[in-house]
C-alpha cells in the first residue's frame, strides 16, 4: 500500500523524466534499545527541479526523518536516495558535506543562527564555507544583498539576539538561499512563527527558490500554508501518500 | 585559497565573542605555567652563562684542591705546581680579641700568588701589591685586612693591633670582597685575610666550636683553562690520597645547592601548572566545544567539511594560548629581569639584567604543545558532530568520544607528536631526564589511576539501591547517570589537587630543608669547654629570671677515630669536608641519652634513654658518603688512650645550627667515665643580646662566648628569603590549581542549567535542586580528593628523593586545610553554577535550550 502510494504518489504525471530528487523503495530503522523502531517504510518519491513540496502528516509520522533522509544526514536502512544525480546513500562523510554546500540549503524550525555573529557574518559564514576561496569581504557584500533581499537591509549589523522571530527566520532563509541551492529543505519553518510573519516568510520563501529555480521540500503542520504548495505529501506511520488536486 | 583560510579564521574569531569570559580561566592557566618556566628558564640560563664567562674568578683558578686533615705535602705541592701557577688559601674559624671585646671570625689566610685572578677588594690595599706581601710582618707583626664590622665589633680602628687566635695582628685595612668569595659558601664569623705566614704564626688553632674545622686549599691556573682536562691530570698525578678537586661547575654546584633545589623545585612547580593548565584546557574547550554544538551542527548542515569545523575551532584556541603564552612571557622575562640582579647578589655571581632567547623560546613553545596537545582531543570530538541534532535534539552534550576509534586511527598522530614535543622541549628545559621521564610516568599514571578508579566507583554506585531521600537520589544520578561528566570532573579535580599536594609537599620539605626544624630556635651565643661549676651559674642565672631564655650544656671531649670496620684511616678515602674533618685526629665528640630537640633522624633508631648495652655511635648524616658507612658498621676511637669500638646506630642532621654540633655522639654508659668539658648554648631574649652578653662577661669572665646567633641569623634570613621565595612560587601554583578546579566546574555546565530549570518548572524547591548539585560535587571532589592525596604524597614523595635529594616530611595539617578547602570550594562553586538558571526568568532559559 505504501510502496503503491509512494510510487503513484511521487510518480504523477507531472514529473519529468530526471527528477532532482529521487528516493527509491527507502526504508529506515532506528534502534530503540535492542529493539528495532521502524521509522520510514518503502518511501519512494521524486521531485523536479524549480517544484514546492509540502509534506504534512501528524507528529511522529516520519516526516522529519525524510527530510534528513533528503538532506543526507541519515542514511536509509534500504532503499535508495538520489539529489542531482548524487546517491546519498553511499557517501562519505565529507563527500556529503561537499554534497550539502553544493546543493543543498536547509531552513530549521529553531532558526538556529550563531548568536555571537552578526546576522551578515551568519550568512557570511555559509557562503565562505560553499566558497572556500571567496574573501570574506566579497562574502560580506553578497550576504548584505541577500539580507536586503529578505527585508533586513537594515539589520546587517544586529546580532540574533537583537532580531524578532520573523527577522531570526529570514537571515536563517537567506543563509539557506546564499549559496543558490538547488534543493532547500525546510522543517516546519513557521513553528515559531505566528500565522502572518509565518504566511510572509513562507512567501519570501518561495519567491527566492522561484527566483533561483531551485526546489524547496517542506514540513508544515499549516494546512493553509501546505495548500500553496505545488504538492501536498502525507506522511502517516512512515508511509507516504500524495493529496490528488 | 588563502583568502578562504583567512576568511575562515576571522568568523572564528568573530564567533568567540559571546564567549570571551569563560577563557579567561584558560589563558591564565597557560600564563602562569608559562610565565614560570620562562623565569625559571631565564635564572637558569644567566647561571649558566656566568659560570662559563667568570669560572676562573669564581673559583679562583681553573681547579680548587682542598683538604681538611692536613696542609699539602711538598712532594704534593710539587706535583701540583708543575700544571701552572698555584696559590695556598686556608680557611678556619678563630677568636679575635681588642683589649674590651672578643669577636668570632672566619679566617681566610692566602699565600704567594693569591689571587689567580680577579682583585681583593680592601681599603688600604694597593691595586698593584698582592695580599701576601702586604700582610707580611712589619715591626715585628703581621697585617690583617678586617671586615669593617668586626673592627666595629672589636671597638679597634686601622692600625689598631687586634688578637687573632691568641696572636697579634695589625689590622691594615677593611675587607670589601675577596674575589672566591662565592665558592666560600655560607661561613660562620666575620670576614678577616692574614698570610699564609701570618697563619703559620697562630698560636692557637683549636676550633673553637666542635664541627668547624681548617680546610687547606690550592688553586690552579693553567693557560689553556681547560678545568675538566686539569682535574683529571691532577686526579691522576696525585693519587687517591684524600684531595677534593673542584672545578669551578663542581665549586658553583656546592654554592648554589640551595639555590638549585630551588630551581628544581620550580621547574617542577612549572611542568606541574603546565600540565594541570593543560587539563583546565581540555575541560574548557571540551565544554566550550559540548555547548556550541549547535553552531557546529549549523555549519555541518550547511556544508563544512571537518576541516572547516577544526579550522574555525582550532583558530579561537590558537588566538587564546597565543595571548596566555604571550602573557606568560612577558611575566616570565620581567620577573627574570628583576631577579637576576637579587639571585646574582645572594649567590656572589654577577647576574646582569638580560632577556634570555632560548629559554623564553622554549618557554613559549612548551605552553602552545601543551595547549594544542590538551585541545586538540576535544576538537576532534566537533568533527563528530552532526548536523541531525537540529532536527531531533540528543542534549546539549557533544556526543561521546569515541576513543578506540581515535587511538587507532591517523587523527592520534598530532597528539602523540605534541607529546614528544613537550616531552624534548621539558628535556631541553631541565637537562635532566629522569626528572622529565618520572613527571611523565607519574602523570600518567595519575590519569589512568583517576579514570580507571571513577569508572569502578560509578559503576558501583550504579548497583545500589536507590535512596529513599530525593535529593540524596538525585545528587547520586547525577554522578552515575548515562550523561554523568564524573571522570572528567575527578580527573581534572584530582590532576589539580595532586598537583597542589605535591606542591605544597616539595614547598615543605624544601623549607626543611633551608630552615631547619627549629629555623628560630638558633641559639645567641655557645661556649665551648665550660666547667661544670660555670653551667651551673648559666642555670641559676636562667633560674633567675634574666634575660636568658633557654641554656643547655652538652658534655664535649676529645678523642680520635683511628679505624672504620677495622681498616685503619690512613687506608680511608674520606669524601667531603666532614668526612675529612673526622678523620683529622682529635675531635669534639659528645655523649648523649636522648636525640637533641634540633636534631633530625635521618636514618636507624634513636637507642633507648636507660640503654646500657655495647657502645653505639650516632653519626652526622654527610658521613654516610663521606665516610661510605651504614648502620651497623664499627668505628674504632682512641679516647684519652684507651681504644673504643662503636656501633652505628643511626644517621642524623643538625642543619639548622650551621654545623654546630658534634659530627660524633656515644650512647649512653661509654664516656661518662672521662673527663669532659661541656658545649653550651645560650638563647637571649629577643632584642636583649647586648643586655646578655654584658652579664655573662660580668658574671663568667673566664668564659669566651662565641656570638653565632647574628650569623646565623643572616644565614636563616638569607634561606629564609629563598624559603619566602618558594611560598610565593607554591601560593602562586596553588592558586593556579584552584582555578582549575573552579574550571572543572565548566564541564556539563548548560545541562545542569538545564536540567535544574526543568526540575525547577516542574516544582522542586530551589534550595533542594541547590542541595542535591551541591552533594554531586561534594562526593566527586571528596573522591578526587582521596585519590589525589595519595598520588600527590607518592609524587612528592618520588621526587624528593629522587630529584631534590632531601629528607621527606609531610605537613598533614596543611595537606587536610587545602584539601578540606578544595573540596569544599568545589562543592560550593559547583552548585553556584546552576545560580544563573533560578535569577533568569524561566521562559527565557527555556527557550534557548
Amino acid at each position: 500500500m505504501a510502496e503503491a502510494a509512494g510510487s503513484s504518489g511521487a510518480g504523477g504525471n507531472d514529473v519529468p523524466r530526471q527528477p532532482l530528487v529521487s528516493v527509491s523503495n527507502a526504508d529506515y530503522t532506528l534502534k530503540v534499545g535492542s529493539a528495532p523502531l521502524q521509522i520510514l517504510r518503502n518511501v519512494s518519491l521524486d521531485v523536479a527541479a524549480a517544484q514546492v513540496v509540502a509534506i504534512v502528516g501528524p507528529s511522529g509520522s516520519g516526516k522529519t526523518s525524510l527530510l534528513m533522509l533528503l538532506g543526507g544526514l541519515e542514511r536509509p536502512t534500504s532503499g535508495k536516495v538520489v539529489i542531482a544525480g548524487e546517491d546519498l546513500t553511499h557517501l562519505s562523510e565529507d563527500a556529503l558535506a561537499a554534497f550539502r554546500r553544493k546543493t543543498l540549503g536547509i531552513v530549521f524550525q529553531s532558526f538556529y543562527l550563531i548568536p555571537s555573529l552578526s546576522a551578515q557574518d551568519n550568512v557570511s559564514l555559509a557562503l565562505e564555507i560553499a566558497e572556500p576561496g571567496l574573501s570574506l569581504a566579497h562574502a560580506r557584500e553578497r550576504s548584505a544583498a541577500a539580507l536586503a533581499a529578505v527585508g533586513l537591509g537594515d539589520r546587517v549589523h544586529h546580532r540574533p539576539a537583537a532580531l524578532s522571530g520573523g527577522e531570526q527566520q529570514r537571515v536563517g532563509l537567506a543563509r539557506a538561499m546564499i549559496a543558490r541551492p538547488k534543493l532547500l529543505l525546510a522543517d516546519e519553518p513557521t513553528g515559531n512563527l505566528d500565522q502572518n510573519t509565518g504566511a510572509r516568510v513562507i512567501e519570501l520563501m518561495f519567491d527566492l527558490a522561484r527566483q533561483q529555480q531551485a526546489a524547496v521540500i517542506f514540513v508544515t503542520h499549516d494546512p493553509g500554508l501546505a495548500a500553496r504548495a505545488d504538492r501536498v505529501l502525507t506522511m502517516t506511520r512512515g508511509e507516504l501518500t500524495e493529496e490528488r488536486r | 585559497m588563502m583568502q578562504g583560510a583567512w576568511a575562515a579564521i576571522t568568523l572564528g574569531l568573530l564567533d568567540m565573542r559571546g564567549d570571551i569570559r569563560r577563557f579567561g580561566l584558560l589563558v591564565v592557566c597557560l600564563a602562569v605555567g608559562t610565565a614560570l618556566i620562562a623565569g625559571v628558564s631565564s635564572v637558569g640560563a644567566s647561571i649558566r652563562q656566568a659560570v662559563d664567562r667568570d669560572a676562573a674568578v669564581i673559583v679562583g683558578g681553573d681547579v680548587e684542591l682542598s683538604r681538611a686533615d692536613r696542609p699539602a705535602t711538598p712532594d704534593e705541592l710539587a706535583i701540583i705546581a708543575g700544571f701552572g701557577q698555584l696559590a695556598a688559601v686556608i680557611d678556619t674559624n678563630v677568636r679575635a680579641q681588642s683589649e674590651t671585646n672578643d669577636a668570632f671570625v672566619d679566617l681566610v689566610a692566602v699565600g704567594e700568588g693569591y689571587p689567580l685572578v680577579g682583585q681583593v677588594v680592601a681599603e688600604g690595599l694597593p691595586a698593584d701589591v698582592e695580599p701576601f706581601a702586604f700582610l707580611n710582618p712589619h715591626d715585628g707583626s703581621f697585617g690583617a685586612l678586617v671586615d669593617p664590622l668586626l673592627l666595629d665589633k672589636l671597638g679597634a680602628r686601622i692600625g689598631d693591633t687586634i688578637q687573632l687566635a691568641g696572636t697579634p695582628f695589625e689590622a691594615r685595612g677593611t675587607l670589601r670582597k675577596l674575589p672566591d668569595g662565592a665558592v666560600r659558601g655560607f661561613r660562620l664569623g666575620l670576614p678577616a685575610l692574614i698570610s699564609t705566614a701570618g697563619f703559620a704564626s697562630l698560636s692557637d688553632t683549636t676550633s673553637p666550636l666542635p664541627g668547624l674545622g681548617t680546610y687547606y686549599r690550592y688553586k690552579v691556573l693553567t693557560e689553556n683553562h681547560d678545568a675538566d682536562q686539569l682535574r683529571a691530570d691532577l686526579g691522576a698525578a696525585l693519587g687517591d690520597t684524600g684531595w677534593t678537586i673542584r672545578t669551578p661547575r663542581d665549586a658553583l654546584g656546592a654554592m648554589v645547592r640551595y639555590y638549585d633545589l630551588f630551581m628544581r623545585f620550580l621547574v617542577i612547580v612549572g611542568l606541574a601548572s603546565l600540565l594541570v593548565g593543560g587539563v583546565s584546557v581540555w575541560t574548557v574547550v571540551s565544554s566550550y566545544i559540548s555547548e556550541r554544538s549547535t553552531v557546529i551542527a549549523v555549519m555541518r548542515s550547511v556544508g563544512a567539511s571537518r576541516a572547516r569545523i577544526f579550522l574555525h575551532f582550532f583558530a579561537q584556541v590558537a588566538a587564546l594560548a597565543l595571548i596566555g603564552v604571550g602573557i606568560g612571557l612577558i611575566v616570565g622575562a620581567g620577573t627574570g629581569l628583576l631577579a637576576l640582579p637579587i639571585v646574582g647578589q645572594a649567590i656572589g655571581v654577577a647576574l646582569p639584567p638580560a632577556l634570555y632567547l632560548q629559554p623564553l623560546a622554549i618557554a613559549g613553545a612548551v605552553g602552545l604543545v601543551t595547549a594544542f596537545a590538551f585541545s586538540y582531543l576535544p576538537l576532534q570530538q566537533a568533527l563528530n558532530i552532526q548536523p541531525v541534532i537540529l532536527f531531533r535534539s540528543r542534549g546539549l552534550a557533544a556526543p561521546a568520544f569515541a576513543w578506540r576509534g581515535l587511538v587507532t586511527s591517523v587523527q592520534v598522530i598530532p597528539v602523540i607528536v605534541a607529546v614528544l614535543a613537550f616531552l624534548w622541549l621539558a628535556l631541553l628545559m631541565t637537562g635532566d631526564p629522569t626528572l622529565v621521564g618520572a613527571f611523565a610516568i607519574m602523570s600518567v599514571v595519575a590519569v589512568l589511576v583517576l579514570r580507571v578508579a571513577t569508572a569502578v566507583a560509578v559503576g558501583a554506585l550504579r548497583r545500589l539501591p536507590e535512596s529513599a531521600n530525593p535529593i540524596i537520589r538525585r545528587g547520586l544520578r547525577g554522578i552515575s547517570g548515562s550523561d554523568s561528566n564524573a571522570a572528567s570532573v575527578v580527573i581534572s579535580i584530582g590532576m589539580a589537587l595532586a598537583m597542589l599536594i605535591v606542591v605544597l609537599a616539595l614547598q615543605t620539605n624544601l623549607s626543611n630543608e633551608y630552615l631547619g626544624a627549629s629555623a628560630f630556635d638558633v641559639p645567641t651565643f655557645v661556649a665551648s669547654d665550660l666547667f661544670s661549676d660555670e653551667a651551673a651559674r648559666l642555670r641559676e642565672l636562667q633560674a633567675e629570671g634574666s634575660d636568658i631564655t633557654d641554656f643547655t650544656a652538652t658534655p664535649m671531649l676529645r678523642g680520635a677515630v683511628t679505624a672504620v670496620n677495622g681498616i685503619p684511616v690512613g687506608a680511608l678515602k674520606p669524601r667531603g669536608s666532614e668526612a675529612l674533618f673526622l678523620l683529622s685526629g682529635d675531635i669534639p665528640m659528645t655523649y648523649r641519652a636522648e636525640l637533641p630537640k634540633a636534631s633530625r633522624l635521618v636514618e636507624g633508631d634513636w637507642w633507648a634513654a636507660d640503654y646500657s648495652g655495647p657502645p653505639l655511635v650516632s653519626l652526622h648524616q654527610s658521613l654516610r658518603a663521606g665516610l661510605g658507612v651504614g648502620i651497623g658498621d664499627e668505628l674504632t676511637f682512641d679516647i684519652f688512650g684507651d681504644t673504643i669500638t662503636a656501633t652505628v646506630a643511626n644517621f642524623r642532621d643538625y642543619s639548622w645550627q650551621g654545623g654546630i654540633d658534634f659530627l660524633v655522639g656515644f650512647s649512653p654508659g661509654v664516656l661518662e667515665g672521662y673527663p669532659a668539658t661541656l658545649l653550651g648554648a645560650v638563647k637571649a631574649a629577643p632584642g636583649r643580646e647586648e643586655a646578655v652578653e654584658r652579664s655573662l662577661a660580668a658574671e663568667l669572665p673566664l668564659v669566651r662566648f662565641v656570638a653565632i646567633g647574628e650569623t646565623l641569623d643572616q644565614i636563616t634570613k638569607a634561606l629564609g628569603q629563598l624559603s619566602l621565595a618558594a611560598t610565593a612560587v607554591g601560593g602562586l601554583a596553588v592558586g593556579n590549581g584552584l582555578l582549575v578546579l573552579i574550571g572543572s566546574l565548566a564541564t556539563g555546565r548548560q545541562q545542569r542549567r538545564a536540567d535544574a530549570l526543568i526540575t525547577k518548572v516542574l516544582g522542586a524547591a530551589q534550595i533542594e535542586i541547590i542541595t542535591a548539585i551541591a552533594l554531586q560535587y561534594l562526593l566527586l571532589a571528596l573522591f578526587a580528593a582521596i585519590l589525589a592525596t595519595a598520588l600527590g604524597v607518592a609524587a612528592a614523595w618520588a621526587l624528593t628523593m629522587a630529584l631534590l635529594d632531601v629528607d621527606f616530611t609531610v605537613n598533614g595539617w596543611v595537606l587536610a586545610i587545602v584539601t578540606v578547602g578544595a573540596v569544599a570550594i568545589v562543592a560550593a562553586l559547583g552548585a553556584t553554577t546552576i545560580l544563573g538558571a533560578f535569577r533568569t526568568a524561566p521562559a527565557r532559559l527555556l527557550r534557548e535550550l
